[in-house]
Parts: structure tokens; sequence; C-alpha cells
């Protein structure tokens, strides 16, 4: 018997449905990724030529072995804030004791203006955020309902709203990453210290945080004689990390360069699939 | 013993059988509720498999609904900033303008006018001589506040949709698109003149 043809067409079938699954279909579904125009510019921007290079060097280094580059979101949330009471102080505070009757109304109410809102609800489902705003603009009031996404990453600190697709627009290849062996990155760019402590951190982790597991990276930076006057550059080491006496320390272009793709990472604008209501201004 | 063993050993030896045997019906009904079991849950949490849709997000229409309204709403939140920034200092933030200062906005017949197609060329250009608002004679002088880039296009058509709809103004389709704002400045362009009321009643109120 000849199963040759058969045996041909089961393979064909069985690779053809892999490659239709695991690759036509995303290609179809997030292949046409687009910057979003926001009020104050597009999303995401390429990134200038630093950080670009900046971002070879953290593909190079395997970064992406221990840092992800992904925040997640497990739910959300409302708050409803007081931005302006209006001028019917009476009403106002009224429909606040039935809105929210724990708030002592009466001082939320003089407190409250654009620059200084005032919670009034916090941790409540949407349709009793759109009522509480509907009941205050029907009082004279102006209040703002804010969207507020939650999640362990987000509890971390490690940004405001879980990281989509358009995020990684201009990353090739993209640094999504798998484990989490160091925190997660996404964001950093927001959080991230002086460019001098990240350059110490990464000559040596060790230096900026106790008990860090990142490898040092020495290779980055050059030990050499101090010339006739120190570098401007040179990190200021002092005991068991000090250079031999008579030489000093200066990071290598390729340090800047990851320095400067690190401040370059921020996923938190919000758009329309990731939303995210801005954190209020101190 | 040693008997009964080797007896119990060819017993349990499978016999070979030709022929076919049937499905339990209840194994397939089994496998076709948690099929449609399946179906349903994608169905409700997929989002459609669209590309902007998220877990924890079941559907853009609900995205939508987090969003803050239409275009005409975002329009008029941006634009109320804007005529924090330029307008309201003479205009006033209730539109009510000022006697010796600037003409109201609120109830004014040329911001209620059908189209933008006057009031787009009023900051570009700005305005002088007599001009007769809500019945009361005004004859001042505006700035041409948004000249040479002052303000940019979007931020010209939000502060006019905002102006639009705001202290009880009411007009059918506030929105002021930046398109239409490019469409009359390619129209003035050669103009450095101000404005006067004869000349903008002359035009008509939608823009063209």
């Amino acid at each position: 018997m000849n199963h040759g043809p058969l045996i041909f067409l089961g393979v064909l079938v069985t690779f053809v449905m892999s490659w239709w699954g695991l690759i036509f279909a995303p290609q179809v579904q997030i292949g046409v990724q687009q910057n979003a125009s926001l009020v104050d510019g597009i999303y995401p921007r390429p990134r200038a030529g630093l950080a670009e290079q900046g971002h070879h060097v953290y593909v190079a280094n395997g970064c992406v072995q221990c840092h992800s580059q992904q925040v997640r979101q497990e739910s959300y949330t409302f708050d409803v804030v007081l931005t302006a009471p209006g001028t019917n102080n009476e009403i106002v505070i009224r429909a606040l004791g039935k809105i929210a009757p724990g708030i002592n109304a009466g001082a939320v109410a003089a407190a409250a203006t654009d620059q200084k809102p005032q919670t009034i609800l916090t941790n409540v489902p949407q349709g009793v955020a759109d009522d509480a705003q509907a009941r205050l603009k029907k009082a004279g009031a102006t209040a703002k309902t804010l969207f507020i996404p939650l999640g362990v990453d987000i509890a971390r600190g490690w940004g405001s709203r879980l990281t989509v697709a358009a995020d990684y627009l201009y990353d090739q290849p993209v640094q999504v990453g798998h484990s989490r062996l160091g925190p997660d990155l996404a964001n950093y760019g927001q959080r991230a210290p002086s460019t001098k402590l990240i350059l110490e951190h990464l000559y040596d982790p060790r230096l900026t945080m106790d008990k860090s597991l990142m490898p040092a990276h020495r290779y980055l930076f050059e030990t050499k004689p101090v010339g006739k006057k120190p570098s401007p550059d040179a990190l200021a080491l002092t005991g068991k990390f000090a250079p031999p006496a008579g030489h000093e320390v200066v990071p290598k272009p390729e340090a800047l360069q990851l320095v400067a793709y690190l401040q370059s990472l921020r996923a938190s604008a919000p758009l329309f699939e990731a939303p995210a209501s801005p954190a209020p201004q101190p | 013993m040693k008997d009964v063993q080797q007896h119990s050993v060819e017993e349990n030896e499978p016999s070979i059988r030709s022929g076919a045997t049937f499905l339990s019906m209840w194994i397939l009904g089994l496998l076709g509720v948690l099929t449609w079991w399946a179906f349903s849950y994608v169905d409700a949490r997929g989002g459609h498999f669209n590309s902007m849709v998220y877990a924890p997000y079941g559907s853009t229409n609900q995205l939508a609904s987090f969003i803050p309204k239409d275009e005409t709403g975002s329009a008029f939140a941006r634009g109320k900033m804007v005529y924090g920034t330029y307008c309201g200092n003479c205009h006033q933030a209730n539109g009510m303008g000022a006697a010796g200062i600037a003409p109201p906005l609120a109830g004014s017949e040329w911001v209620l006018a059908e189209g933008p197609n006057r009031i787009i060329r009023i900051p570009y250009l700005g305005l002088t001589g007599p001009i007769k608002v809500s019945g009361v004679e005004y004859n001042m002088a505006m700035l041409a506040i948004a000249a040479g880039g002052g303000m940019t296009e979007q931020q010209v058509a939000d502060v006019l949709t905002y102006i639009r709809m705001d202290w009880g103004n009411k007009v059918a389709a506030p929105l002021v698109t930046p398109e239409q704002v490019s469409k009359v400045l390619s129209e003035i362009k050669d103009r450095t003149d101000p404005m006067t009321a004869d000349e903008l009643l002359k035009l008509p109120a939608l823009v063209p």
C-alpha cells in the first residue's frame, strides 16, 4: 500500500494549521498597530539615537533573561472626585451626604477646586460612579470619574496600566521577557534615579542595593590611569569598590547608551485599549 | 500455587479481535457540552479577538464607556483649558465678557450661528470696528491671538467647540474640526487686516 500522498497531506495540514494559528492570525490581529494621537502628541514615539543604540546593548547583554517589560493588570475600579462645588452649596452638600454619608460634606465642598480635587468615593463600580457624577451635575457641581487599573504589578509601582502591543511598536526585537529575577522595566524611565546612580548600579549593583542579585557589568566600564585631570564622567567609588590608586572608572559609550535606553522606557500614556486616569498632581 | 498462576496469566491475555466498537453516547454528549461551554466562554471574554481588547477588559464597547464620551466631549474638555489660557482674561470664565473689555460669548448670535465659518476667522485675523452682540453695540479691537502659530489648529477648533457648548449655548452640531480650521485658513492666508462685522456678515455661516 502506498500511503505517501496521505502522509504528505497530513503533514502539510498540520504545518499549515500551526502557521495559521501562530503566525497568520496574530499578524491579522495585531500586525497593524499604529501610533495613537493623544492630546500631547503621538504615542509611542521612535527612540532618540542614543536610546535606540542602548536598545541593542540591552538585547546584546541578555537583560531580557531577568527583566520583563510587561505590566499585568487584573481588574479595575473607579474613584469619584469633586473638582468644583458650583454655586448652590446647600444642595451640593445634601447630594454629597446622599452619595457618600461617611465624608464631611461641608469641608469637601469648600476645599474642592480643579487643582485640588476632593475624593468623594473610592473603589466603586462604574454604575455607582456614573450615578454619583450625574447626581452632582444636577446639583450644579462638577465631578470627575477616575478610572483606576488594579493589579499586583501596579501595586508594586511598576506602572499605571497594563502593557499592550502598541507599547512595543518601536522595539525590534521586542523585549517582553519571560522571567522576573529582577524588577519589571516597562516604566523604568519614570522611576529611574539619576544617570549617575544607574551607572553605579550597572558597575556593581551592590553599590546601590545591598542584596541585589544582578551581576556586575564591569565590562561596560573602563578602568584607566587618571590623566592630567580626572574625567568628569568618572564614577565616585569608595571602599571595596574603589579602583586601584591612581586609576578611575569611566563608563564606555555602551554604558551611556544603555542608560539612555533605560531612561526612555515609559509605557504609561493612557490608550484606548489600556485606559488609565492620570495620577493627581501633588 | 504455580499451577494457579500459570492459569490466570493465560486468562488475562488480551484476545485479538477484528471489527469496530461504538463510542458511548454519554462521552459524546459530555464532549459536546464541554465544547459548547468553551465556545461561550471565549465568546464572552475574548472581545471577538479584537486587537484593542486585552484582559481584564471584555469588549471595545466596555472600553469606550471608560473613555470620556465622544470627540465633542473631549474637544469640550480640551477647549475649556485653551479658553482659560487665551480667551478667559477678556471674555471672562463665565463667557459674559466685560463692559469696555470684550463682548459676551454666552448667548451671542455670532457664536450660535449654524456653522463656525465666521468665528474661525476672528482669532486668526482679529476684529475691529462696531459689532452688535445680543442687541448691544460694541466698538473695540480684538487681537489676532492665534495668528502666526500662536495657537495650533487643534486648539482653535477645540476652543470654538467649547464656546459653542458652554454657558447654556446650544448649537445643533457644535463640533469644530481642525480640517474646517485649515480650510478657512487657506482662504485667508493673504490677508493681514483685522475683520469687521460687515465683512463677516457677508460670509456664509457654514464652512463651505
